[in-house]
């Protein structure tokens, strides 16, 4: 199968079920929201060493958030509720409520939930207020900034992580071209997030290593240095192979945030480098979520 | 068959305890039953089917009660689902103790509305009298849950010893609002009497007309910009159409803590305008 001459490999991109929140962060304008946004999704690429995945899903207009000021939707995903709630509780502590003006809310009405201004109102020091309304309650903790207010709790649904999609270039800055347009239109995408640098991975792993200690290693298979070394599927032409991992509150949005990101990039075509589209996944043994490119691309 | 309305066709001498006119206990009850339902409140009970017409039968999540002229006490006491919609105004102790469900009042109600109350809606179209959300004279607590809306004025007590729950007034309050409240929310779209949050605990009373003398137990904390009244304002607004008039309210008000002699952990906010700035 190809797309305007870019090859789209017969394979499926794997991914496995995670938990998320989506926090709702607002400020007293979106400079501010976004500084506590991008504080709080920093050092939050992979689940390998950071301890969650996160990122900024959309900017929120006034009217779109629960105290009318400006704001920014996060999206933190992690392996286990309980991985998911601490995380969450160090973020927003020490990355919302020390930005100035901040406030933090919940964005999900999930069925589990993680602890936020229940621990974090002891940092009032006994002058914080609970506030209960509309059936949730909030906390408004003093501050030198003036006030922080933070839900007690931040909802938690079932997620999907790990799904992803990998372009195969001529040259690293063509593929590069071609992943900032894929991530320039999934960012349009709703419940999705591409929680590494700008979107892109440019070391893609696989499960395991030949060092027992080592959860995670390089993805020989599609190492361009590595031709004729090991066993591998790239042709003479793949100079570079950059991947663009999703995480999704559903298969849904995961399945849709692929399908137009591989759009994006097949749009350049061979002649701005981009030969082919594959996907990262470890014989069906990973996880059960599999986005099979050929059916997406229909 | 219509929804059960009972119209009030022959005024009391006397008012009548109207607690047992619940939409879950009137349900399925046919025409006869209820003619014969015992109303307390006067020296002997007496028949609802004396007093009032009826008309349908209550499927358990809607009643409407006309009345014209009568003190009906105790209307939507201890509801705890359905909806009861009057008309004609209600007497003392509406909605008392109530858990869950709509009380929906127009023409006024008398004293203690809401006191004891946990939860559900209260609202209110006409004035209403003294000690509103407040607690009986040999209880702890007044309101202790849920959202009362009062589309008109108060009289004086208003959330006295009030614990938890929301109030809002679109009218003016009498004396002493939110006096001796232990926490929970007061908002006041018009005046205030005087000596508003005495011996107020923990609690937010917000108060943006004119205020009448402050007790001197309150310490002002200056204009300060606070994000929490467009939280306010939208999660009322979300839960009260009335409550809507909030959402004009910008975010600089004047804080005063207090009441000092109670702990100081609560607040009166006057919108900046209108604070006093002392």
């Amino acid at each position: 199968m190809k797309r305007n001459g870019v090859l789209i490999e017969d394979t499926f991109a794997e991914a496995f079920p995670m938990r998320a929140a989506r926090l709702v962060i607002t400020a007293i304008d979106e400079t501010w929201a976004m500084h506590a946004a991008r504080a709080l999704t920093g050092f939050a690429t992979s689940v390998i060493a950071c301890g969650c995945e996160a990122g900024i899903e959309r900017t929120l207009r006034p009217t779109e958030t629960p105290d009318g000021r400006p704001g920014v939707a996060v999206l933190v995903f992690a392996m286990s509720l309980k991985a998911l709630a601490d995380q969450v509780l160090k973020r927003v502590g020490q990355c919302v409520m020390t930005t100035p003006t901040a406030a933090c809310y919940s964005g999900l009405q999930g069925a589990e939930r993680a602890p936020m201004g229940k621990s974090l109102r002891f940092f009032g020091d006994g002058w914080q207020l609970s506030k209960k309304l509309g059936g949730e309650r909030f906390w408004r903790v003093p501050v030198m900034h003036g006030e922080f207010i933070c839900q007690d709790y931040a909802g938690v649904q079932k997620a999907v992580g790990g799904g992803n999609f990998l372009v195969l270039a001529r040259t690293p800055r063509e593929g590069l071209d071609a992943c900032e347009r894929a991530i320039k239109a999934m960012s349009r995408v709703r419940d999705v997030i591409m929680p590494f640098p700008g979107g892109v991975v440019g070391s893609g792993s696989k499960v395991g290593s030949k060092y027992k200690f080592l959860p995670a290693s390089t993805n020989q298979r599609f190492c361009p240095t590595l031709k004729g070394a090991v066993a591998n599927d790239l042709t003479p032409e793949v100079g570079s192979v950059l991947e663009i991992v999703i995480d999704g509150l559903t298969p849904e949005a995961i399945r849709e945030a692929t399908r137009v990101g591989i759009d994006a990039c097949c749009r350049l075509g061979p002649r701005k480098g981009i030969l082919a589209i594959s996907a990262g996944n470890y014989g069906g043994k990973l996880g059960p979520f599999h986005f099979h490119l050929r059916e997406l691309m229909q | 068959m219509s929804a059960l309305t009972l119209t009030l066709s022959q005024l009391p001498s006397h008012p009548l305890d109207c607690s047992g006119l619940l939409p879950a206990s009137l349900s399925g009850l046919s025409a006869r039953a209820l003619k014969g339902l015992l109303l307390g409140g006067g020296p002997e009970p007496v028949k609802l089917g004396e007093f009032f017409d009826i008309d349908g039968k209550c499927d358990g999540s809607s009643l409407t009660i006309i009345n014209r002229g009568a003190r009906l006490d105790y209307l939507g006491a201890a509801l705890t689902a359905g909806e009861i919609h009057v008309r004609g105004g209600a007497g003392r102790f509406a909605a008392r103790g109530m858990r869950g469900g709509l009380l929906s009042v127009r023409g006024g109600a008398l004293d203690y509305l809401a006191s004891g109350m946990r939860g559900g809606v209260v609202e209110v179209i006409g004035n209403v009298g003294d000690f509103c959300a407040a607690a009986l004279p040999n209880e702890p607590f007044g309101l202790n849950g849920g959202l009362v809306v009062v589309n008109g004025d108060t009289g004086d007590r208003l959330a006295d010893r009030q614990r938890r729950g929301v109030v809002f007034v679109s009218g003016s309050t009498g004396a002493l609002a939110g006096s001796r409240m232990f926490a929970g929310t007061v908002v006041v779209l018009g005046d205030s009497g005087p000596g508003a949050g005495i011996a107020l605990r923990r609690g937010t009373l917000l108060l943006c007309g004119k205020t009448a003398e402050l007790p001197a137990t309150f310490a002002s904390s200056g204009v300060i910009e606070l994000p929490f009244i467009g939280l306010l304002a939208r999660k009322l607004a979300q839960a009260h159409k009335r409550c809507r008039p909030l959402l004009t309210l910008g975010p600089r008000f004047e804080r005063l803590c207090g009441d000092l002699g109670h702990g100081g952990a609560g607040e009166i906010l006057l919108p900046a305008a209108t604070g006093r700035g002392r």
